[in-house]
């Protein structure tokens, strides 16, 4: 995720410049940050992050990998662990220092990856926090610096900061939940076997249909070997999520959910508000399945028409649809508010389970009959 | 899921208490009914190396009627709070809300207490502290201090509680007069936390509306008060055009957050309509 901030420091370029490079200086205006050495272009350190109930402590590398002194730009490179083995981050932090006469003006680019349970509280929460951080940092360092006139984004960010609350609650729904309903695991097991042979069946169907080419939706259909890797992560990964998540849990899908249980998942998916993750890492939107592929949804009333494919059974789509799905709702970090939004899945999951039986059962007794 | 390992203490007095915080060392957390702090235990983003349990402390416990104001303990539960004879006949706002929390087994655990201290923006107790004007009595090592609702909240999951404090009993200063209560809560579904709600407390004199305090819950890091709405009723008539008129400043000063929830803009519009509904039940129309 990329964090964009600048704030300004009272002193012109130049000596904004020197003092921005000195990182024993500038270290002590970092919240939280404590030097432990420094050697060279490379120092190592920690950062303590805390927030009400939560604390981190990140311990870590940087270096300096650019100091263009020309153009005012530098770059570091950092990256650290948490000291308790809760994830790590990296960041290539980018500073440009642009003179506004006897002031500085610097534009810092974070580009940030946070892996493990931080990351669960999804891009709202790490800017705000970012941003937190840096605008004391800036507010700290044009103090010291002489003048306390620096306008840190601190305010602004303070302002922001509400998104986790919903994240925290959240963690306390999903955490109460798995204690409180035990059975989940046994659905949770049930829908994952349910999902992996629906997975095998849509990898299948995709094949052919991207043999079979079908004119419009081309580019929302990834290649049919893709589709089957993340639809197989995906998967198991979010079915044991939508099994965490509390039924009861706030699930804003559930009046989005116009048709039925195939709806809701993908209704979720397009609420979120911190984009599902584009880029070079980002799943495909959409994997091509069963279904005919589509454009890329415009929204969540628009993304899943209630009718479905004819190239699959008909009482399949109620399995295969919600499984289908799921993989959309998680990229692989979980994101601790779309878990939110998709807990929805939860209610579904049984129906889904129940679904599944029925169509085994109609199976095997059409079968009996048959022979 | 599992919290990583913890010294645990119960101490049974507020000064017992205070003490273990002292000598539990920089990671020590105080646990109320521990319905936020176990969760995040378990998902590792807090990894206490002492918990100090209140559970046991007696005297923070209750609720007791010192003339003008109502002193409620920190750790009685949701639950308590409910059920008290002394709330519903004076602070009815209290007990409104904290029927809106969650459902009842955290009722029964969660407390009056921790639910302030934790400052959760969603959270409910903290909007209706604030338009109570109550105070919070916070001990720490160097003894008792008294904090306004209005102090107490600083920032996101943030208090004025330092490391080393606790909070001991919050003060709620009764309502003397002709006052109506509301607490109106948006949320998709029951249990949930608040996407925003309002608490207001009316006062009306001959016919219109003599003061107003409108407490704002998720619209911003902190909780709020409608103060732009407040001075709009203030003196004014007691009719859905006046309130309809004061409650579409409802949102003036907010800074509420985009989530999955809903966006900025949406809640400004909840805060506004949801304000217009409480005052309008509180002022008793
Ligand atoms: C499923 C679920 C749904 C919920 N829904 C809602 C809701 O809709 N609305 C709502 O308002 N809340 C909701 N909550 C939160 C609930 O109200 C909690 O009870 C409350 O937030 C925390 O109270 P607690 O007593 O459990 O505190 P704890 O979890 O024990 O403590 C929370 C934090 O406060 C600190 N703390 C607690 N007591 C003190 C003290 N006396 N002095 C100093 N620090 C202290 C702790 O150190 C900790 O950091 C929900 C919780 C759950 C689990």
């Amino acid at each position: 995720m990329q964090l964009e901030n600048s704030f300004t420091v009272p002193v012109p370029v130049d000596e904004a410049w020197r003092v921005l490079l000195d990182i024993e200086r500038i270290a002590p205006c970092m919240p939280g940050a404590a030097l432990d050495s420094v050697t060279g272009d490379d120092f190592t350190g920690r950062v303590k992050v805390k927030l009400g109930p939560i604390n981190l402590t990140y311990q870590g590398k940087a270096s300096f990998v650019e100091k263009d002194e020309a153009a005012h730009r530098a770059v570091i490179d950092a990256r650290g662990k948490d000291q308790r083995g809760n994830g790590t981050a990296a960041a290539t932090i980018t500073a440009k220092l642009l003179g506004e006469g006897s002031t500085t003006r610097v534009d810092v680019l974070t580009d940030l990856n946070i892996t493990g349970r931080p990351a669960q509280f999804g891009r709202g929460v790490m800017t705000d926090v970012g941003n937190k951080l840096l605008g004391q940092f800036a507010d700290k360092l044009a103090a010291q610096l002489g003048e306390g006139d620096a306008q840190g984004d601190a305010e602004r960010a303070s302002v922001a900061a509400g998104a986790a609350a919903t994240a925290t609650g959240v963690a306390e729904e999903v955490a109460q939940s798995v204690e409180q309903t035990p059975g989940d695991n046994a659905v949770a097991e049930t829908v994952r076997k349910a999902g992996t042979a629906a997975r095998e069946k849509a990898a299948a169907a995709s094949d052919r249909l991207s043999d079979t080419g079908s004119g419009t939706g081309s580019d929302a259909a990834p290649s049919p070997t893709d589709t089957a890797e993340i639809a197989a992560v995906g998967a198991t990964d979010t079915v044991s999520i939508a099994a965490v998540g509390a039924p009861d849990a706030a699930s804003p899908a559930s009046d989005a959910a116009p048709s039925g249980s195939d709806t809701a998942p993908v209704a979720a998916v397009g609420r979120a508000p911190s984009a599902p993750p584009s880029g070079p890492t980002a799943p495909p939107r959409r994997p091509a399945t069963g279904a005919p592929p589509r454009s890329t949804p415009a929204g969540p009333p628009a993304s899943t028409p209630a009718s479905t494919p004819a190239s699959t059974p008909a009482s399949t789509p109620a399995v295969a649809d919600t499984v289908r799905d799921r993989p959309l709702a998680d990229p692989e970090p979980i994101d601790l508010l779309e878990v939110a939004g998709s807990a929805a899945l939860t209610r579904y999951a049984g129906p889904a389970t129940a679904a599944a039986a029925v169509l085994l059962l109609v199976v095997l007794a059409f079968r009996r009959r048959r022979r | 899921m599992i919290p990583a390992a913890f010294e645990y203490v119960r101490p049974t007095t507020v000064d017992e208490a205070v003490q273990a915080v002292a000598e539990g060392g920089e990671d020590v957390k105080v646990m109320a009914g521990g319905q936020s702090l176990i969760p995040v235990m378990r998902l590792r983003l807090a990894a206490p190396s002492t918990v100090v349990d209140l559970g046991r402390v007696a005297e923070m416990r209750g609720v007791r009627d010192e003339g003008d104001v109502l002193v409620i303990g920190a750790m009685t539960t949701h639950a308590e709070v409910i059920a008290d004879p002394l709330v519903a006949q004076h602070a009815r706002l209290i007990a409104e809300a904290t029927e809106t929390v969650a459902d009842r087994q955290t009722r029964r655990r969660g407390t009056f207490g921790g639910a302030l201290a934790h400052a959760d923006p969603a959270g409910d107790l903290p909007a209706v502290a604030l338009a109570l004007d109550a105070e919070m009595v916070v001990a720490g090592p160097g003894g008792r201090r008294t904090v306004p609702a209005r102090d107490f909240f600083v920032d996101y999951l943030t208090t004025t509680l330092d490391e080393g404090e606790v909070l001991v009993e919050i003060r709620v200063p009764k309502l003397a007069g002709q006052w109506g209560v509301r607490y109106e809560k948006f949320n998709r579904v029951a249990q949930a936390w608040s996407i925003v709600a309002v608490a207001a407390a009316v006062r009306r004199e001959n016919g219109s509306i003599a003061e107003a305090r409108i407490g704002l819950t998720n619209m911003g890091p902190t909780p709020l008060r409608a103060s732009a709405t407040e001075a709009a009723l203030a003196g004014a008539g007691a009719s859905p055009d006046a309130i309809a008129a004061a409650a579409r400043s409802a949102a003036e000063g907010t800074s509420p957050s985009s989530d999955l929830n809903a966006q900025a803009d949406y809640r400004e519009h909840l805060a506004q309509v949801l304000t217009r509904r409480a005052v309008t039940a509180a002022a008793g129309l």
